[in-house]
């Protein structure tokens, strides 16, 4: 009965830590990034833009720094970042307009909404384009220099994305549960079968 | 002209002779574990034969500026915070702050005040100060708003403030410090009761740092973000002439500086939240021993155009370094903070913070730029709410005879 109770209890502790490796610290939840174009992506569209979208939302009024450099270490001249509804999506223009060939990295710094600042790093590589190639200027990184305006509006959506990731965290933990209660199952299911021999 | 140094002219008082040898220890600044163990042992050892008033270690009261500013922060602290009766005119003000003098010339000197209930309380000063302010009512209620100190004024309304009446305004202050809790409890009391007689008060904060002997001495103190907090402080004696004490107009304000108190929430459960590498990121500074982000050492100078590996700024835009930082002399100023903590709120929150005194010859050119540019952009803003705020002018000290503001009462 012991060894059943601590077969179960193992299996649910299990069960925790899968919930906590799929949903990730809480710490290093703003640094999980999505981009277009992708990390390690090869481009044959014109690229006139960056795209991320974040866990979270930024706070867009600690100023992102985002900045894109070729591969000779010449910097890109960027746009001041907008945000979508959600303001977890931010889009930085390429200023100069579509990207010659070549291998770009792309690296950002932002705040989220809970004060959790993030950075992160992509590298992706331009085919295909008749863009002129880059003039060699030395560019600093652009800081989008106005926070919005519509606090408003910006806070009822960071509520609202918030509610989306708590609903998602309720169904990783869900999900957790009912693995645990698998586990279970079979732990005493082994453990029946062991004592009937 | 070290600060508040003692000398036997100044220390042969009827109050402050007794102490005179343990002052001039103290007052060079040279108080350290050893400079405590002189009190215990007194204390422990050779009670019998040694005058009450001896026993603890003291701080001049008389002087050019008044002590309580330049003084290494105590490990106790208590503002309060008073308005003046209506109809009070310079004469009930000249005799508030003579009384209230005179009980800080004694308290302060290990001697009770006149009259004092409990004047075994009086004899073990650990270095209490008691230092005076006059807020911009002060001067309104008695008509002498012609001598407003240059650069004294009220705050402006920052974006950041949720200030609350509770710990806000005043007309007098009476700050208070002690490495003694009780030392600290006793004064407090002492000079409420000379107060309030003339004032009304409006509010008391209290709050601390570290025991006395539990850092080396002269350490830059740590808030309950566990930041260093106050390594760009003035140290020496030019510094301090540079950025606290004001000279020349009006010329009764002489030797005087001017406070700015700032009740400080901070919102722990929040900040814990945040990993040590947010943490350091927020403020531009390390954890463990408030060097720069781009230095090793605490004093090691802040290096704002270096790029980590990635191009990005090493201490970010919006690090609390980045923005508080100047390179304008004139915006520099003297922090001594005390930290505080009320306990824990309805919801289990922890109800602290840090009651932020700082000291500058001019507010107006010196604290408020700094200010605006920390409300306008700076990450810690996400875990910090100012709750309370007031200004107060810091008289220059007195001698014997004489009483704090007399300059601006005669």
């Amino acid at each position: 009965m012991i060894r059943t109770i601590s077969l179960t209890l193992s299996a649910l502790i299990a069960a925790l830590l899968m919930t906590f490796a799929v949903v990730g610290p809480a710490s290093a939840h703003s640094d999980t990034f999505q981009s277009t174009p992708a990390d390690d992506a090869t481009v044959s569209t014109p690229v006139t833009e960056l795209q991320f979208t974040f866990v979270e939302a930024v706070e867009p009024s600690f100023a992102p720094e985002v900045l894109l450099t070729t591969d000779a270490g010449v910097a890109v001249p960027l746009g001041a970042p907008t945000f979508d509804a959600s303001g977890a999506t931010m889009t930085v223009p390429i200023t100069g307009g579509a990207l010659p060939n070549g291998s770009y990295t792309a690296a950002f710094r932002i705040v989220s909404a809970d004060g959790h600042p993030a950075s992160g790093e992509l590298v992706f590589t331009v085919e295909g384009s008749d863009a002129d190639p880059l003039a060699v200027e030395p560019v600093e990184e652009v800081v989008s220099p106005e926070p919005l305006t519509d606090d408003m509006l910006r806070t009822a959506d960071i509520q609202e994305s918030q509610g989306q990731l708590q609903l998602g965290l309720g169904l990783a933990a869900a999900a957790a549960v009912v693995v645990a209660g698998v586990l279970v199952i079979v732990a005493v299911r082994r453990r029946r079968n062991s004592d009937s021999k | 002209m070290p600060p508040r140094n003692s000398s036997p002219a100044e220390s042969d008082t009827s109050v402050s002779r007794r102490n005179f040898l343990l002052t001039a220890g103290v007052a060079t600044g040279a108080l350290a574990v050893g400079a405590v163990g002189v009190g215990t042992s007194v204390a422990n050892g050779t009670a019998q034969s040694v005058p009450q008033a001896s026993v603890g270690l003291t701080v001049p009261f008389y002087g050019k500026h008044q002590a309580g500013v330049d003084t290494p922060a105590q490990s106790q602290g208590t503002f309060l915070g008073w308005t003046l009766k209506p109809g009070s005119d310079r004469e009930a003000a000249r005799r508030l702050m003579s009384l209230l003098t005179d009980d800080a010339a004694r308290l302060t000197q290990g001697a009770p005040a006149l009259p004092d209930n409990d004047p075994y309380l009086a004899g073990h000063p650990d270095r209490l100060t008691v230092t005076f302010g006059f807020g911009p009512g002060f001067f309104r209620t008695l008509g002498l708003q012609d001598k407003m100190p240059a650069g004294f004024t009220e705050l402006p309304a920052f974006s950041i403030d949720k200030l609350t009446p509770q710990y806000s305004g005043g007309d007098l202050v009476i700050q208070v410090g002690s490495d003694d809790p009780l030392t600290l409890s006793h004064a407090v009391r002492q000079l409420t009761r000379t107060a309030r007689s003339f004032c009304s008060k409006v509010w008391s904060q209290s709050g601390f740092t570290r025991d006395q002997g539990t850092a080396p001495a002269g350490s830059t103190g740590r808030n309950l973000f566990g930041q260093i907090d106050g390594t760009i402080n003035p140290r020496t004696t030019s510094e301090l002439a540079a950025q606290v004490w004001a000279t020349g107009q009006p010329s009764w304000f002489d030797g005087g500086t001017c406070m700015v108190l700032r009740r400080i929430e901070m919102a722990l459960d929040p900040w814990d939240k945040l990993d040590d590498g947010g943490k350091e990121l927020s403020i531009g500074r390390r954890l463990d021993n408030g060097a720069p982000l781009t230095g090793t050492h605490e004093f090691d100078t802040p290096d704002l155009n270096a790029k980590d590996e990635k191009g990005l700024h090493v201490i970010p835009t919006f690090a609390h370094l980045r923005r508080a930082k100047t390179g304008n002399d004139h915006e520099k100023f003297l922090r001594r903070p005390f930290n505080y903590d009320e306990g824990i709120h309805p919801d289990g929150s922890s109800n602290v913070g840090l009651l932020f005194a700082a000291y500058m010859a001019n507010i107006e050119t010196q604290y408020i730029p700094v200010q605006q540019r920390l409300a306008d952009l700076d990450l810690l803003n996400t875990w910090t709410t100012p709750i309370g705020s007031a200004v107060f002018a810091i008289p220059p000290g007195c001698q014997p005879g004489g009483y704090i503001g007399e300059g601006l009462l005669a």
